[in-house]
Protein backbone atom coordinates (compact mmCIF):
# COMPACT_ATOMS: atom_id res chain seq x y z
CA UNK A 1 0.00 0.00 0.00
CA UNK A 2 3.12 2.07 -0.62
CA UNK A 3 1.91 4.24 -3.16
CA UNK A 4 -1.38 5.82 -1.92
CA UNK A 5 -3.40 7.52 0.86
CA UNK A 6 -2.01 5.39 4.37
CA UNK A 7 -4.88 3.56 6.04
CA UNK A 8 -5.61 4.20 10.08
CA UNK A 9 -3.54 1.01 12.16
CA UNK A 10 -6.40 -0.85 12.96
CA UNK A 11 -7.22 -1.07 9.55
CA UNK A 12 -3.80 -1.80 8.08
CA UNK A 13 -3.61 -4.63 10.87
CA UNK A 14 -7.56 -6.29 10.23
CA UNK A 15 -5.96 -6.74 6.07
CA UNK A 16 -2.63 -7.56 7.05
CA UNK A 17 -3.80 -10.84 9.31
CA UNK A 18 -5.23 -11.39 5.97
CA UNK A 19 -2.05 -13.19 4.95
CA UNK A 20 -3.09 -15.81 7.46
CA UNK A 21 -5.35 -17.21 5.00
CA UNK A 22 -4.19 -19.55 2.53
CA UNK A 23 -5.50 -22.42 0.39
CA UNK A 24 -5.17 -25.96 1.64
CA UNK A 25 -2.47 -27.85 0.41
CA UNK A 26 -3.90 -30.82 -0.81
CA UNK A 27 -6.06 -28.39 -3.42
CA UNK A 28 -2.91 -26.41 -3.72
CA UNK A 29 -0.72 -29.30 -5.00
CA UNK A 30 -3.50 -30.58 -6.91
CA UNK A 31 -3.67 -27.59 -9.15
CA UNK A 32 -0.24 -26.85 -9.27
CA UNK A 33 0.11 -30.44 -10.89
CA UNK A 34 -2.63 -29.49 -13.54
CA UNK A 35 -1.32 -26.08 -14.39
CA UNK A 36 2.26 -27.98 -14.87
CA UNK A 37 0.66 -30.90 -16.74
CA UNK A 38 -1.85 -27.79 -19.34
CA UNK A 39 1.92 -26.42 -19.92
CA UNK A 40 3.46 -29.79 -20.98
CA UNK A 41 0.60 -30.30 -23.28
CA UNK A 42 0.54 -27.13 -24.78
CA UNK A 43 4.88 -27.07 -24.93
CA UNK A 44 5.61 -26.44 -28.41
CA UNK A 45 7.83 -29.21 -29.46
CA UNK A 46 11.23 -29.32 -30.26
CA UNK A 47 11.83 -29.74 -34.23
CA UNK A 48 15.06 -30.71 -35.69
CA UNK A 49 17.10 -27.79 -37.36
CA UNK A 50 17.63 -29.70 -40.26
CA UNK A 51 16.12 -32.35 -41.61
CA UNK A 52 17.68 -34.90 -44.39
CA UNK A 53 16.08 -32.77 -47.34
CA UNK A 54 17.27 -29.28 -45.67
CA UNK A 55 20.31 -30.75 -45.15
CA UNK A 56 20.28 -31.90 -48.83
CA UNK A 57 19.06 -28.56 -50.23
CA UNK A 58 21.34 -26.69 -48.25
CA UNK A 59 24.27 -28.73 -49.90
CA UNK A 60 22.97 -28.61 -53.48
CA UNK A 61 22.65 -24.50 -53.02
CA UNK A 62 25.55 -24.35 -51.52
CA UNK A 63 27.48 -26.48 -54.53
CA UNK A 64 25.39 -24.11 -57.08
CA UNK A 65 26.52 -21.06 -56.18
CA UNK A 66 30.01 -21.71 -55.01
CA UNK A 67 30.56 -23.45 -58.25
CA UNK A 68 28.17 -21.45 -60.84
CA UNK A 69 31.46 -20.71 -62.90
CA UNK A 70 31.92 -24.22 -62.91
CA UNK A 71 28.26 -25.03 -63.77
CA UNK A 72 28.81 -22.73 -66.74
CA UNK A 73 31.81 -23.92 -68.19
CA UNK A 74 30.56 -27.70 -67.88
CA UNK A 75 27.46 -26.39 -70.18
CA UNK A 76 29.06 -25.97 -73.23
CA UNK A 77 31.75 -29.24 -72.84
CA UNK A 78 32.73 -31.70 -75.31
CA UNK A 79 32.91 -35.37 -74.76
CA UNK A 80 36.78 -35.35 -74.58
CA UNK A 81 36.57 -32.50 -71.66
CA UNK A 82 37.37 -33.29 -68.16
CA UNK A 83 34.04 -31.51 -67.30
CA UNK A 84 32.14 -33.57 -69.35
CA UNK A 85 30.60 -36.03 -66.87
CA UNK A 86 29.49 -32.70 -64.83
CA UNK A 87 27.40 -31.74 -67.90
CA UNK A 88 26.04 -35.19 -68.05
CA UNK A 89 24.98 -35.09 -64.53
CA UNK A 90 23.62 -31.64 -64.74
CA UNK A 91 20.97 -32.71 -67.68
CA UNK A 92 20.53 -36.01 -65.67
CA UNK A 93 19.40 -33.47 -62.22
CA UNK A 94 17.54 -31.47 -64.81
CA UNK A 95 15.14 -34.24 -66.31
CA UNK A 96 14.52 -35.34 -62.53
CA UNK A 97 13.49 -31.61 -61.61
CA UNK A 98 10.86 -31.50 -65.10
CA UNK A 99 8.29 -33.20 -65.79
CA UNK A 100 5.70 -33.07 -68.98
CA UNK A 101 6.03 -30.53 -71.65
CA UNK A 102 9.34 -29.27 -70.18
CA UNK A 103 10.78 -32.40 -69.60
CA UNK A 104 10.23 -33.09 -73.21
CA UNK A 105 11.55 -30.01 -74.06
CA UNK A 106 14.66 -30.60 -72.34
CA UNK A 107 15.37 -34.19 -73.83
CA UNK A 108 14.73 -32.78 -77.57
CA UNK A 109 17.60 -30.26 -76.64
CA UNK A 110 19.93 -32.80 -75.06
CA UNK A 111 19.26 -34.74 -77.80
CA UNK A 112 20.25 -32.29 -79.89
CA UNK A 113 23.23 -31.82 -78.05
CA UNK A 114 24.17 -35.22 -78.24
CA UNK A 115 24.24 -35.34 -82.00
CA UNK A 116 26.46 -31.47 -82.01
CA UNK A 117 28.76 -33.73 -79.96
CA UNK A 118 28.58 -37.39 -82.03
CA UNK A 119 30.21 -34.67 -84.72
CA UNK A 120 32.55 -33.43 -82.68
CA UNK A 121 33.63 -37.14 -82.02
CA UNK A 122 33.52 -38.27 -85.59
CA UNK A 123 35.63 -35.03 -86.32
CA UNK A 124 38.08 -36.11 -84.05
CA UNK A 125 37.76 -39.31 -85.69
CA UNK A 126 38.52 -38.46 -88.97
CA UNK A 127 41.85 -36.44 -87.68
CA UNK A 128 43.12 -39.74 -85.94
CA UNK A 129 42.45 -41.77 -89.14
CA UNK A 130 44.07 -38.62 -91.14
CA UNK A 131 47.18 -38.18 -88.82
CA UNK A 132 49.70 -40.65 -89.63
CA UNK A 133 51.30 -42.22 -86.86
CA UNK A 134 49.56 -45.25 -85.08
CA UNK A 135 50.17 -43.84 -81.83
CA UNK A 136 48.41 -40.89 -82.27
CA UNK A 137 45.41 -42.89 -83.23
CA UNK A 138 45.66 -45.13 -80.26
CA UNK A 139 45.52 -42.27 -77.73
CA UNK A 140 42.87 -40.40 -80.22
CA UNK A 141 40.84 -44.12 -79.94
CA UNK A 142 41.17 -44.16 -76.30
CA UNK A 143 40.27 -40.33 -75.89
CA UNK A 144 36.98 -41.30 -78.21
CA UNK A 145 35.88 -44.62 -76.27
CA UNK A 146 36.64 -43.02 -73.27
CA UNK A 147 34.19 -39.86 -74.63
CA UNK A 148 31.43 -42.45 -75.77
CA UNK A 149 31.67 -44.29 -72.56
CA UNK A 150 31.30 -41.23 -70.39
CA UNK A 151 28.17 -39.76 -72.79
CA UNK A 152 26.48 -42.64 -72.38
CA UNK A 153 24.27 -45.08 -74.51
CA UNK A 154 22.69 -41.79 -75.85
CA UNK A 155 26.05 -40.59 -77.03
CA UNK A 156 26.90 -43.88 -78.56
CA UNK A 157 23.70 -44.23 -80.24
CA UNK A 158 23.90 -40.57 -82.05
CA UNK A 159 27.22 -41.53 -83.07
CA UNK A 160 26.21 -44.39 -84.93
CA UNK A 161 23.02 -42.67 -86.39
CA UNK A 162 25.03 -39.78 -87.46
CA UNK A 163 27.27 -42.02 -89.15
CA UNK A 164 24.96 -44.36 -91.20
CA UNK A 165 23.49 -40.97 -92.44
CA UNK A 166 26.71 -39.61 -93.17
CA UNK A 167 27.37 -42.53 -95.41
CA UNK A 168 24.08 -43.18 -97.06
CA UNK A 169 24.10 -38.67 -97.50
CA UNK A 170 26.88 -39.07 -100.15
CA UNK A 171 25.12 -41.71 -102.12
CA UNK A 172 21.89 -40.31 -102.54
CA UNK A 173 22.63 -36.89 -102.12
CA UNK A 174 21.00 -36.12 -98.97
CA UNK A 175 21.31 -35.05 -95.97
CA UNK A 176 24.45 -32.80 -97.11
CA UNK A 177 24.83 -30.07 -94.66
CA UNK A 178 26.75 -27.28 -96.00
CA UNK A 179 26.54 -25.61 -92.62
CA UNK A 180 29.48 -28.37 -91.46
CA UNK A 181 31.41 -26.13 -94.24
CA UNK A 182 35.08 -27.82 -96.21
CA UNK A 183 36.25 -28.21 -92.70
CA UNK A 184 33.14 -30.20 -91.51
CA UNK A 185 33.28 -33.84 -91.05
CA UNK A 186 30.56 -35.07 -93.05
CA UNK A 187 33.18 -34.58 -96.05
CA UNK A 188 36.02 -35.31 -94.53
CA UNK A 189 34.16 -38.45 -93.02
CA UNK A 190 33.19 -39.38 -96.10
CA UNK A 191 36.40 -38.76 -97.92
CA UNK A 192 37.86 -41.09 -95.25
CA UNK A 193 35.85 -43.69 -95.72
CA UNK A 194 35.55 -43.82 -99.21
CA UNK A 195 39.04 -43.61 -99.40
CA UNK A 196 38.83 -47.65 -98.00
CA UNK A 197 36.04 -48.64 -100.64
CA UNK A 198 36.29 -46.98 -103.50
CA UNK A 199 37.39 -43.92 -105.05
CA UNK A 200 35.97 -40.32 -104.69
CA UNK A 201 33.15 -39.01 -106.90
CA UNK A 202 34.32 -36.14 -108.90
CA UNK A 203 33.61 -32.79 -107.92
CA UNK A 204 33.02 -34.07 -104.51
CA UNK B 1 15.49 -3.42 -11.06
CA UNK B 2 17.10 -6.61 -10.85
CA UNK B 3 14.11 -8.19 -9.65
CA UNK B 4 11.73 -6.51 -12.41
CA UNK B 5 14.41 -7.90 -15.08
CA UNK B 6 15.13 -11.35 -12.74
CA UNK B 7 11.33 -11.55 -13.01
CA UNK B 8 10.80 -10.88 -16.61
CA UNK B 9 12.85 -13.43 -17.25
CA UNK B 10 10.82 -15.71 -15.39
CA UNK B 11 7.98 -14.80 -17.31
CA UNK B 12 9.38 -14.84 -20.78
CA UNK B 13 10.40 -18.68 -19.81
CA UNK B 14 7.05 -18.77 -19.08
CA UNK B 15 5.37 -18.10 -21.90
CA UNK B 16 7.63 -20.83 -23.81
CA UNK B 17 5.55 -23.30 -21.34
CA UNK B 18 8.86 -24.28 -19.83
CA UNK B 19 7.69 -25.99 -16.40
CA UNK B 20 10.28 -24.54 -14.03
CA UNK B 21 8.77 -21.06 -15.29
CA UNK B 22 5.86 -21.93 -14.94
CA UNK B 23 5.67 -23.53 -11.46
CA UNK B 24 7.72 -20.43 -9.75
CA UNK B 25 5.08 -17.94 -11.08
CA UNK B 26 2.67 -20.41 -9.61
CA UNK B 27 3.82 -20.09 -6.25
CA UNK B 28 4.57 -16.27 -5.98
CA UNK B 29 0.52 -15.37 -7.37
CA UNK B 30 -1.69 -18.58 -5.99
CA UNK B 31 -1.68 -17.50 -2.09
CA UNK B 32 -2.97 -14.09 -3.32
CA UNK B 33 -5.10 -15.05 -5.72
CA UNK B 34 -6.94 -17.33 -4.15
CA UNK B 35 -6.70 -14.97 -0.69
CA UNK B 36 -8.64 -12.26 -3.37
CA UNK B 37 -11.46 -14.45 -5.11
CA UNK B 38 -12.51 -16.07 -1.88
CA UNK B 39 -13.11 -12.28 -0.19
CA UNK B 40 -14.48 -11.52 -3.73
CA UNK B 41 -17.02 -14.58 -4.00
CA UNK B 42 -17.48 -15.26 0.34
CA UNK B 43 -17.22 -19.30 -0.90
CA UNK B 44 -14.10 -21.39 -0.35
CA UNK B 45 -14.76 -24.57 -3.11
CA UNK B 46 -16.02 -21.26 -5.67
CA UNK B 47 -13.07 -19.62 -4.70
CA UNK B 48 -10.70 -22.90 -5.36
CA UNK B 49 -12.70 -23.16 -8.45
CA UNK B 50 -12.42 -19.67 -9.67
CA UNK B 51 -8.35 -19.54 -8.60
CA UNK B 52 -8.14 -22.52 -10.59
CA UNK B 53 -9.64 -21.81 -13.34
CA UNK B 54 -7.56 -18.15 -13.18
CA UNK B 55 -3.96 -20.39 -13.50
CA UNK B 56 -5.47 -22.32 -16.24
CA UNK B 57 -6.22 -19.34 -18.10
CA UNK B 58 -2.97 -18.55 -17.59
CA UNK B 59 -1.18 -21.40 -18.60
CA UNK B 60 -3.19 -21.52 -21.88
CA UNK B 61 -3.28 -17.93 -22.71
CA UNK B 62 0.63 -16.77 -21.40
CA UNK B 63 2.24 -17.22 -24.66
CA UNK B 64 -0.14 -14.17 -25.92
CA UNK B 65 0.76 -12.53 -22.55
CA UNK B 66 2.63 -8.32 -24.00
CA UNK B 67 4.51 -6.23 -21.48
CA UNK B 68 1.61 -3.22 -21.08
CA UNK B 69 0.01 -1.37 -18.79
CA UNK B 70 0.10 -2.80 -15.19
CA UNK B 71 2.53 -6.06 -16.27
CA UNK B 72 2.13 -9.29 -15.52
CA UNK B 73 0.25 -9.42 -11.75
CA UNK B 74 -2.47 -7.07 -13.25
CA UNK B 75 -2.71 -9.38 -16.39
CA UNK B 76 -3.18 -12.42 -14.18
CA UNK B 77 -5.16 -10.69 -11.73
CA UNK B 78 -7.93 -9.58 -14.42
CA UNK B 79 -8.54 -12.82 -15.38
CA UNK B 80 -9.11 -13.77 -11.72
CA UNK B 81 -11.33 -10.43 -12.04
CA UNK B 82 -13.17 -11.55 -14.52
CA UNK B 83 -14.05 -14.65 -13.71
CA UNK B 84 -15.38 -13.57 -10.53
CA UNK B 85 -17.77 -11.46 -12.65
CA UNK B 86 -18.55 -14.11 -14.79
CA UNK B 87 -19.37 -16.37 -11.82
CA UNK B 88 -21.87 -13.78 -10.13
CA UNK B 89 -23.53 -13.16 -13.89
CA UNK B 90 -24.47 -17.22 -13.63
CA UNK B 91 -24.88 -17.42 -9.78
CA UNK B 92 -26.10 -14.25 -7.89
CA UNK B 93 -27.57 -15.72 -5.10
CA UNK B 94 -24.27 -17.42 -3.68
CA UNK B 95 -24.03 -19.55 -0.57
CA UNK B 96 -22.10 -16.90 2.39
CA UNK B 97 -18.90 -18.56 3.46
CA UNK B 98 -18.85 -20.23 6.73
CA UNK B 99 -15.84 -17.61 8.48
CA UNK B 100 -14.44 -20.75 10.68
CA UNK B 101 -14.53 -22.92 7.69
CA UNK B 102 -12.14 -20.45 6.14
CA UNK B 103 -8.81 -20.58 8.18
CA UNK B 104 -6.78 -23.84 6.94
CA UNK B 105 -3.33 -23.36 9.08
CA UNK B 106 -2.47 -25.94 10.90
CA UNK B 107 -3.20 -25.50 14.81
CA UNK B 108 -6.69 -24.15 15.64
CA UNK B 109 -5.22 -21.36 17.53
CA UNK B 110 -4.25 -20.34 14.38
CA UNK B 111 -7.56 -21.20 12.51
CA UNK B 112 -9.12 -19.66 15.01
CA UNK B 113 -7.67 -16.34 14.70
CA UNK B 114 -7.58 -16.48 10.39
CA UNK B 115 -11.02 -17.25 10.04
CA UNK B 116 -11.96 -14.18 12.69
CA UNK B 117 -9.86 -11.79 10.78
CA UNK B 118 -11.38 -13.19 7.56
CA UNK B 119 -14.68 -12.58 9.13
CA UNK B 120 -14.32 -9.38 10.34
CA UNK B 121 -12.81 -8.18 6.69
CA UNK B 122 -15.75 -10.07 4.76
CA UNK B 123 -17.82 -7.84 7.10
CA UNK B 124 -16.32 -4.63 6.48
CA UNK B 125 -15.87 -5.14 2.52
CA UNK B 126 -19.52 -6.13 2.51
CA UNK B 127 -20.75 -2.94 3.58
CA UNK B 128 -18.48 -1.22 0.90
CA UNK B 129 -19.65 0.31 -2.68
CA UNK B 130 -19.22 -2.26 -5.22
CA UNK B 131 -16.12 -0.24 -6.89
CA UNK B 132 -14.72 0.89 -3.47
CA UNK B 133 -14.25 -3.21 -2.53
CA UNK B 134 -12.88 -3.76 -5.82
CA UNK B 135 -10.28 -1.51 -5.32
CA UNK B 136 -9.84 -2.48 -1.68
CA UNK B 137 -9.80 -6.10 -2.42
CA UNK B 138 -7.00 -5.21 -5.19
CA UNK B 139 -4.77 -2.94 -3.57
CA UNK B 140 -4.53 -4.21 -0.27
CA UNK B 141 -5.24 -8.23 -0.18
CA UNK B 142 -4.26 -9.02 -4.38
CA UNK B 143 -1.13 -6.32 -3.27
CA UNK B 144 -1.44 -4.78 -6.49
CA UNK B 145 0.13 -1.14 -7.23
CA UNK B 146 -2.56 1.63 -7.99
CA UNK B 147 -1.65 1.18 -11.86
CA UNK B 148 -1.79 -2.18 -11.95
CA UNK B 149 -4.94 -1.76 -9.97
CA UNK B 150 -6.44 0.72 -12.70
CA UNK B 151 -5.56 -1.63 -15.81
CA UNK B 152 -7.49 -4.49 -14.22
CA UNK B 153 -11.04 -2.14 -13.91
CA UNK B 154 -10.26 -0.29 -16.78
CA UNK B 155 -10.33 3.30 -14.87
CA UNK B 156 -7.84 5.98 -14.25
CA UNK B 157 -5.03 5.83 -11.41
CA UNK B 158 -6.58 9.15 -9.93
CA UNK B 159 -9.80 6.91 -9.80
CA UNK B 160 -8.20 4.37 -7.72
CA UNK B 161 -7.01 6.85 -5.61
CA UNK B 162 -10.24 8.42 -4.87
CA UNK B 163 -11.79 4.81 -4.31
CA UNK B 164 -9.23 3.72 -1.96
CA UNK B 165 -9.40 7.00 0.03
CA UNK B 166 -13.48 6.95 0.37
CA UNK B 167 -13.05 2.84 1.16
CA UNK B 168 -10.62 3.19 3.88
CA UNK B 169 -12.19 5.87 5.09
CA UNK B 170 -16.14 4.11 5.26
CA UNK B 171 -13.94 1.23 6.60
CA UNK B 172 -12.57 3.46 9.22
CA UNK B 173 -15.65 4.50 10.50
CA UNK B 174 -17.51 0.99 10.41
CA UNK B 175 -14.69 -0.09 12.67
CA UNK B 176 -14.99 2.85 15.60
CA UNK B 177 -18.73 2.14 15.40
CA UNK B 178 -18.36 -1.61 16.13
CA UNK B 179 -15.58 -0.60 18.49
CA UNK B 180 -18.60 1.70 20.49
CA UNK B 181 -21.20 -0.75 20.43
Amino acid sequence: MSDCYEPPDKVRKMFESLDDIKPEETWRGELKARVLDRGRELRPVARPRFTVARRIAALAAAFLFSSSGVVYAASGAMPDSPLYPLKRSLEKAALLATSGRAEAGLERAFTARRRAEARFLLKHEDTAIKRGSASDRSREKTILKKAQEAGGPGLKNEVEKLRKELRSAPAAGKGRNHKDGPAGPSRELNKGQQRSRKPPKPGV
Amino acid sequence: MANDLEFRKLVERARAHEEEALALIYEQYVDRVYRYVLLRVRNREVAEDIAGQTFLKMVERIGGFKWRGGGFGAWLFRIAHNNVVDWYRRRPDAEELDPQMAATEAGPEAATLAGEALCEALETVKGLKENQRDVVLLRIVAEMTTRETAVILEISEANVRTLLHRALGNIQEQLQEQAHV
